[in-house]
């Protein structure tokens, strides 16, 4: 309660204040977040930025669609709960066809166009009550072809260097025998992995904890048994270049959105990898963060 | 003499039971058989008060707040146990977080609201909830769709050649003996709906909600804030109200027990008219007055006093 001196009239109105909608901002936002309001973010509250790599059609936005869905079912995603988001309406746009489409139509997500390129934001509390500030990257897949093609990741991309995550999403679709892609799927895969090298091998040494690395093996439901064995040998070439960016680097099965009957999975795992912090990635809500951290390397594309 | 105010904003979207609380609250305040909640000083403007309350003790629908209105309850009262306070509450209406939401920016008086407030009562309506599930979901927004397409002054024409329509099938029907076409499922092309704010679920209208409100006290170290569910009597008894925000809204609870260094949270169940309108009206009004019909229960389902989340929201201890 607040102490006023009285009398108070009865009919005061407040609209006798001198208000409008501008001073009072809405803080948060009905679009993708453009790189200065993800480094004005950053700055604020710390975080974790996470780019999502994979050409056209791997299942980049699919991935973050079911997060996000996930967590607004559940609340949670393993230990994790959902702290909130400054990007709910992007998120609910981008979840909004698979939603629609259901039943006996296919469900799907719209592709990311090069005009759409932004952040997501995801808050989270972690098991053990820290909270994580989450940059999702969802950048169309063009820009990972002109990546492939030899155009260098922080040309073409200028934020790469202040990555903390990078999840290159490979489809698993692209392994059945029948797509007779599985090739070029794996020499993509390669090429990205050869451009995050290169991107590794221009950050400097110290000042902040080196950038992690993740192989995403997207909708994994689609592999058919009797193929998986024969693909093993490919995954493991792909983590051995992947052990070059990131000695930690592992593979993550996942079926975001299954069509065969089974239950989602990977989801949890991904949101535990999201979040690890362990290691000193920026990911407090302390409001002063290490310059270094924050985005202050952005640049302006 | 400086006097205690307690400023409480009720906020929600449209038709959650904000008006209609405040008026069953109003006729409480007034039923002297209540002890919880007393009025000290009979003075001043009680129009709008007297408007709703009426309404509710005939056990009426309230219509729409409208978002420019700058009534409310000004009143001074005595809660049992609490000194002598100035109680403001506005009478918000639901536009103003539809704006905040779709529209993306803040209704001047709903934002003055939620700064000085010392508490929030969020209002949520079990009824017409759109979930993040794909069947309840497409549902929900096609109903939405079809609604918004209809004009009123073409009904009329409609269900004229609805009735011409019929007629004409129906002279058609086959006997048995004709040759049907098939329906080529193939074929059907669904109608692409192109996505809005207001198509999004009810669990991130909340959420965006809520993260502004922060946003806007963020001077404020702790935001009380009470999530009000409101026509209880159309929930599942069995749940309480924690339940139900849990198993409804996880989302929203996952968000409060995230975010308990910014916000403190408590959840209430309330029927403020007693039963559901127009069905229940005549035996709503055979139980006798407000006081008799409306009632509340706390976070576990215990029952307590209608006036028990406006006690919650002014006790900030």
């Amino acid at each position: 309660m607040t102490e006023v001196e009285s009398p108070v009239a009865e009919d005061a109105n407040l609209e006798s204040a001198d208000l409008n909608h501008d001073s009072y901002p809405v803080w948060s936002s009905d679009s993708e977040l453009g790189l200065e309001q993800a480094r004005h973010l950053s700055s604020e509250r710390g975080a974790t930025v996470a780019m999502f790599l994979g050409e056209v059609g791997v299942g980049k936005t699919t991935i973050l669609v079911e997060l996000w869905t996930d967590l607004l079912q559940y609340g949670s995603l393993g230990d994790a709960l959902f702290g909130g988001s400054c990007t709910t309406i992007p998120f609910e746009e981008r979840s909004f066809q698979s939603r629609i489409r259901a039943g006996s139509c296919a469900s799907y997500t719209l592709k990311t166009n090069e005009d759409d390129d932004g952040f997501l934001h995801l808050r989270i509390r972690r098991g053990d009550g820290r909270m994580v500030e989450l940059l999702l990257s969802d950048f169309a897949g063009e820009h990972f072809t002109r990546i492939r093609e030899g155009t260098e990741l922080a040309d073409e991309l200028e934020w790469a260097s202040r990555v903390d995550r990078f999840v290159v999403v490979i489809d698993g679709k692209a392994f059945n025998p029948s797509a007779g892609s599985m090739e070029n799927a794996l020499n993509r895969t390669s090429r990205l992995l050869a451009a995050l090298e290169r991107l590794q091998q221009t950050l400097p040494l110290v000042g902040r904890p080196r950038p992690r690395l993740l192989l995403l093996l997207a909708k994994d439901d689609s592999i058919a048994p009797e193929t998986r064995t024969g693909i093993e040998q490919a995954l493991d070439q792909l983590l051995v270049i992947g052990r070059r960016v990131d000695a930690g680097c592992e593979l993550l099965r996942v079926a975001a959105r299954p069509t065969n009957g089974v239950s989602a999975y990977g989801l949890v795992e991904l949101g535990e990898w999201l979040t690890d912090v362990d290691g000193a990635v920026t990911a407090t809500v302390l409001p002063s963060v290490v310059s270094s951290r924050a985005f202050g390397r952005f640049q302006n594309g | 003499m400086a006097e205690s105010v307690a400023r409480i904003a009720f906020v929600g979207f449209h038709e959650t039971g904000k008006s209609t609380y405040l008026g069953a609250f109003w006729q409480i305040v007034q039923d002297d058989r209540d002890l919880s909640v007393a009025e000290v000083d009979l003075t001043g403007d009680r129009s709008h008060l007297q408007f709703i309350g009426e309404q509710v003790a005939a056990a009426e629908q309230l219509k729409r707040t409208d978002v420019d209105s700058s009534e409310g309850f000004r009143v001074r009262v005595r809660f049992n146990g609490t000194d002598e306070l100035l109680l403001d509450v506005p009478d918000l209406s639901g536009e103003g977080l539809r704006i905040v939401v779709e529209e993306r920016h803040w209704d001047a008086r709903l934002a003055q609201a939620v700064v000085e407030a010392d508490a929030i009562l969020f209002f949520v309506s079990p009824a017409h909830l759109r979930l993040p599930v794909r069947s309840a979901f497409t549902d929900e927004i096609l109903a939405s769709v079809v609604t918004d397409h209809i004009d009123p002054a073409d009904e009329e024409a409609e269900a004229e050649a609805e009735a011409e329509a019929e007629a004409e099938a129906e002279e058609a029907r086959p006997t048995g003996n004709e040759a049907v076409d098939e329906v080529e499922i193939d074929d059907f092309v669904p109608v692409e709906v192109a996505f809005e704010s207001r198509f999004a679920c009810s669990s991130a209208h909340i959420i965006d909600s809520l993260e502004n409100i922060l946003a806007l006290r963020a001077q404020t170290k702790i935001t009380r804030v009470g999530f009000v569910v409101s026509a209880w009597d159309s929930v599942d008894q069995r749940l309480s109200p924690a339940t139900w925000l849990a198993t409804r809204l996880p989302a929203v609870r996952a968000f409060s027990e995230a975010n308990r260094g910014r916000v403190a949270v408590d959840v209430f169940g309330v029927s403020a008219q007693g039963g559901q309108l127009p069905a229940e009206k005549a035996a709503l009004l055979a139980k006798g007055r407000v006081l008799d019909r409306a009632f509340a229960l706390d976070a576990t389902g215990t029952p307590i006093a209608v006036t028990a989340p406006m006690r919650w929201a002014i006790n900030s201890d």
